[in-house]
């Protein structure tokens, strides 16, 4: 796999993942307090999507199984499948805030993000998991 | 050669359409499956990169709207997709698409390989 990504759409990137967070916190906002709105469901599914691929481009693989792992929820959510507890969604929201906070350096700077505590955690909670990316 | 590139997220739109205009290549963006069968109509294009999970009318439904005017048959459409997406992928190809490439790892050389080979005649 080639990694060129010039600085120009590591900018693109840092402006849509933060969108698209903000978008999704949100969302898990309007489920804490109960508001099942079918479009919030479905924006917050197809944001959830546009990270886990977004992420993956940028190699955060980390990420992208974190959002992959949304995603899975939040479709089955969409689909009257699955129902998020009220731990879930606080423990999302946390763990959105902070990666929302660190995003520019992890882009810059290149840092290293570690969400695997909240990914297992989450995972544990829902009793879904994912085939890894 | 015109190339139609259907995709909501605007990162990916950004850097494919940048990167298929180095190749000199004609690319018009839509940014829904609403906006892409429009664009279909008026455009014509050579070929179509079309992303599955979308907002207002999904990379299926353009399938299926391709398939009940016959322009399935003479517009090659490429799947945009992402590692996890495989029975996604599998449906598409039952609508039609022709091939598939997988939008987060960025091999270029193989994404222009595909469109000139579905494009060649």
């Amino acid at each position: 796999m080639v990694n060129i990504i010039e600085e120009k759409y590591r900018v693109i990137f840092l402006h849509t993942a933060s969108s698209y967070i903000k978008k999704l916190q949100q969302t898990v906002v309007n489920l804490i307090n109960d508001s099942s709105d079918p479009t919030i469901i479905e924006d917050a599914y197809l944001a959830t999507h546009s990270l886990k691929s977004e992420c993956l481009m940028m190699q955060y693989k980390n990420l992208a199984n974190f959002f992959l792992l949304l995603e899975t929820l939040f479709r089955g959510k969409r689909d009257n499948k699955f129902q998020f507890t009220k731990e879930m969604l606080f423990l999302t929201t946390d763990e959105l805030e902070k990666l929302l906070e660190a995003l520019p350096s992890l882009v810059n700077e290149n840092i290293t993000y570690d969400i695997s505590q909240t990914y297992q955690k989450l995972q544990v909670l829902s009793g879904v998991t994912v085939q890894e990316l | 050669m015109k190339i139609l590139l259907v995709e909501d997220d605007n990162f990916f739109r950004e850097f494919y359409s940048q990167k298929l205009k180095e190749k000199q290549l004609n690319v018009k963006i839509a940014r829904d499956g609403e906006e892409g069968l429009k664009l279909i109509d008026e455009f014509q294009p050579d070929l179509i990169l079309l992303d599955l999970i979308m907002p207002k009318k999904d990379g299926f439904e353009v399938l299926e709207a391709m398939n009940e005017n016959h322009l399935i048959d003479t517009i090659p459409v490429i799947v945009f997709s992402t590692l996890g997406q495989e029975k996604d992928v599998a449906r598409a190809k039952s609508l039609g698409a022709r091939a598939y490439v997988n939008k987060s790892f960025f091999d270029f050389d193989k994404l222009f390989a595909t469109v000139l080979q579905f494009t060649k005649n």
